[in-house]
């Protein structure tokens, strides 16, 4: 009994000094999730679904050694999966349809569906997975890892692997690719260091084990951003060294321009709007891309550069995320229209705490191995707590 | 000649030493009262010189009134002395009684007074039977009543136990004293309820064993020691249970729990019923990682008590040999208390409830003024429920107990 007590605490007690250590990390000072240089979304330990309210979290608990599903409205766990080596850093990747719960830890991915059924996978990727794009349409899992390597999953409805090939980072002996996402009607477009950018075929990739694609030339220097546009399947937002461009990935050519030599682009998140910050002569500036592919910019009333943004579907407002002097975080929402303070809150104990925000819903999550996160309507202010979810897992 | 580095003591001053130290002894012990005759005296003397102190205690509470009734308790019943005083019919215990409370006065007056004279015989002594004539009998002792002298066979006498030795000296002491016909008790003679050729020397065994027996319970022998055979017990135990895994593993982090526990106890003789409350509290590491988990109960119980004494009781060791024992329990408990895990973030507080038996034996290690050390295992049976956790179970537990009693 002694014994097994040892190895028990042990156990705990490593998985304690994880957690601690990665909210220092990451709460030290607040880390955007801006998605230049990647390809689709950056994988986190927290992650919200994207479509409608983002009122939906997963969270990989630390002290628990699993995934959460939270229901943010309800104010509820509403699922959970154990993880393999929940000791490690996990990451959590989940499509908006919810149709798989994806777990990185290393270089493993495992793959939850909603019945717990699990599968995994040793994608035996050079590096650690950063950033994840899924096509809900061919089920295509695209991860990308800290070295520029790319793995191609295709999963079937139940989850299982299909198919998968890591390509390289290099497409030919001049060219890396620096980043990329899925179309919306599921095409992948990868930018590469040569300042083109590549349509891939994935179908043709998978079968040949080697890359398949269409080269194209935007013109816009080296692109470090590319998003997709709702409803525009042609289209991507591609970011290059001073300028964006609206860029039709079928007929090979642009459809609009935007001149962004006189100022710096700060952050660029992707959502549901894709948009970015670009400050100019002292001003930020707020840049958004509507589904129709035009693209707007208003003045935001803030001086802190803003490291983490969501924007309301009917894109009436922006939620924000800054570190103040003093080092504390403050969370604002505000009315994209006028710049009015929707809500607004701070919070000091970062070096403890993970904190993140969708459109709807801001979650403070504590570092308790009992579990315990506060969940705020950044609509209504009002506040609700869910305690103690961990508890059952422990006995 | 190297000059001396001690000093001689003058040897007017040397006997002054001794005979001052005589004296004191003499006054702490009673030496006047009692007359020696032997080899110029030896240790023996002080074993009689004890003996006949205890003898006179005893006799004073006689002569006070007091009710003596020429019988054994049950927590005496394995002693020796018990067996001629088990023997007697009610007739013989009357005549017991009424001789001792007759013949009390007079002994004291012959203890005191020193007029008997002890002589320590190196040889073996008999008797010679007045109807064997051809056989003599050896005995430890032979009175001379009409010379005042009392004959004792030091190798035998020394050999005794104390209880024996007082038993055997009231036994004699009797043979100085003058029953209610005027006559001087002798053994071979048949008097009233002890109706046999031996009757007297029955009666006067009969007597010497009360007056052993008496002195015991007068507390000489045991001084202050703790007695077992007192009513009333309070103790405080403290149990260090160990839980089974079901336990600790889905409540408790450590692998045992410690109780604290008051009892009070009555017995009747071998058997008893005790009362308890008991309380836990536990604030320590939890399962959960980062949490503390804190378990705070108040239980009672009541429990049958079934005493077992393990030795034969002598006298020289009456402390420990007639006192010391092992107690058993079976009764049961309930308990009700408070559950709460808890970490810097969040906390979770349930009633808790419990029921169930338990059972033990405890060692009763007898110490000074009543006060008792106990040691003993236990083994209880517990079903709990913690209504928030939804967690019903039960889990047999075992404990190591230690504490201290106070028995009056």
């Amino acid at each position: 009994m002694a014994f097994k007590s040892r190895q028990y605490f042990a156990k705990r007690l490593s998985t304690l000094l994880l957690s601690v250590g990665m909210l220092w990390a990451s709460a030290c000072s607040l880390e955007s999730d801006d998605s230049r240089n990647v390809i689709g979304e950056r994988v986190e330990v927290i992650t919200f679904t994207p479509d409608g309210n983002g009122d939906v979290s997963y969270y990989f608990d630390a002290q628990a050694g699993r995934i959460h599903r939270f229901d943010l409205s309800a104010g509820r766990l509403t699922d959970s999966f154990v993880v393999p080596q929940p000791d490690k850093e996990h990451r959590v990747f989940v499509p908006s349809s919810e149709a798989y719960v994806v777990d990185f830890v290393e270089t493993q991915l495992t793959i939850f569906r909603s019945d717990q059924a699990t599968v995994r996978e040793d994608l035996n990727l050079p590096g650690t997975p950063i950033s994840a794009a899924f096509d809900e349409a061919t089920r295509t899992l695209v991860v990308y890892d800290d070295l520029s390597s790319i793995a191609l999953v295709r999963l079937d409805e139940q989850g299982t692997i299909e198919q998968s090939w890591i390509g390289g980072p290099v497409f030919d002996p001049e060219t890396l690719v620096r980043a990329g996402d899925f179309t919306s009607d599921g095409r992948l477009v990868l930018s590469f260091s040569n300042e083109r950018i590549g349509v891939i075929d994935v179908n043709g990739s998978l079968e040949s084990g080697s890359w398949q694609w269409q080269d194209q030339e935007p013109g816009i220097g080296l692109i470090d951003w590319v998003a997709p546009i709702q409803d525009q399947s042609d289209l991507v937002a591609l970011h290059g060294e001073s300028s964006l461009v609206i860029w039709d990935v079928s007929a090979n050519t642009a459809i609009t321009s935007t001149d962004l030599s006189e100022g710096t682009v700060t952050y660029l998140y992707k959502s549901e709007i894709p948009h970015f910050y670009y400050s100019e002569s002292g001003t930020q500036k707020l840049f958004t891309i509507a589904s129709d592919g035009s693209v707007n910019s208003t003045v935001v009333p803030l001086e802190r550069l803003i490291k983490r943004s969501q924007i309301s579907a009917d894109q009436t407002r922006l939620t924000v995320g800054y570190t103040e002097v003093d080092g504390s975080l403050v969370v604002r929402q505000l009315r994209i229209q006028d710049g009015v303070t929707l809500y607004t809150d701070s919070f000091r104990s970062m070096d403890q705490n993970i904190y993140g925000f969708s459109q709807s819903f801001l979650l403070e999550i504590y570092p308790s191995g009992l579990g315990s996160l506060n969940i705020i309507d950044l609509a209504t202010g009002n506040q609700k707590s869910i305690v103690n979810y961990n508890l059952p897992f422990f006995q | 000649m190297k000059p001396s580095r001690y000093w001689p003591i003058p040897s007017s001053l040397f006997r002054l030493l001794v005979g001052l130290s005589v004296w004191l002894l003499a006054q702490n012990q009673g030496l006047g009262k009692v007359t020696f005759v032997g080899n110029g005296g030896n240790a023996v003397d002080y074993e009689i010189t004890r003996s006949m102190d205890k003898i006179v205690d005893f006799l004073q509470i006689v002569q006070a009134g007091n009710s003596l009734p020429c019988e054994c308790k049950e927590s005496e019943r394995d002693f020796d002395l018990c067996e001629s005083l088990k023997k007697l019919n009610e007739p013989q215990r009357k005549q017991c009684e009424s001789s001792l409370k007759q013949a009390a006065p007079e002994l004291i007056r012959l203890i005191q007074s020193g007029q008997i004279e002890y002589r320590w015989s190196q040889d073996d002594l008999h008797v010679r039977e007045r109807h064997q004539k051809a056989q003599e009998r050896p005995v430890t002792a032979i009175s001379q009543p009409d010379k005042n002298v009392m004959m004792i066979d030091q190798n035998r006498f020394v050999k005794l136990s104390t209880e024996r030795k007082i038993a055997l000296l009231s036994h004699e002491l009797f043979h100085f004293v003058k029953a209610p016909d005027g006559q001087f008790y002798q053994d071979h003679q048949a008097y009233s309820a002890f109706s046999g050729p031996q009757g007297v020397r029955q009666l006067l065994n009969t007597l010497g064993a009360r007056i052993a027996l008496g002195a015991w319970r007068l507390e000489d022998f045991l001084g202050d020691r703790s007695k077992a055979y007192v009513h009333h017990f309070i103790a405080y135990r403290n149990t260090a249970l160990s839980d089974p895994d079901s336990l600790t593993q889905n409540l408790l982090a450590n692998d045992s729990r410690r109780y604290t526990e008051f009892q009070y106890r009555y017995y009747w003789g071998w058997h008893g019923m005790g009362v308890h409350w008991g309380s836990y509290d536990l604030d320590a590491s939890s399962f959960v990682p980062g949490a503390n988990t804190r378990l705070k109960t108040n239980n009672f119980g009541l429990t049958y008590h079934y005493r077992l004494f393990p030795f034969s009781p002598s006298l020289d060791e009456a402390w420990l040999s007639s006192q010391l024992h092992i107690d058993l329990s079976l009764g049961a408990f309930l308990s009700q208390g408070d559950y709460e895990i808890k970490d810097p973030y969040t906390s979770l507080r349930s009633d808790w409830n419990s029921r169930g038996w338990i059972a033990g034996a405890n060692l009763m290690l007898p110490l000074y003024r009543g006060f008792w050390f106990i040691a003993g295992i236990d083994v209880r049976g517990e079903q709990y429920e913690i209504k928030e956790l939804s967690i019903e179970d039960q889990h047999t537990s075992w404990g190591n107990t230690f504490g201290v009693s106070y028995g009056f």
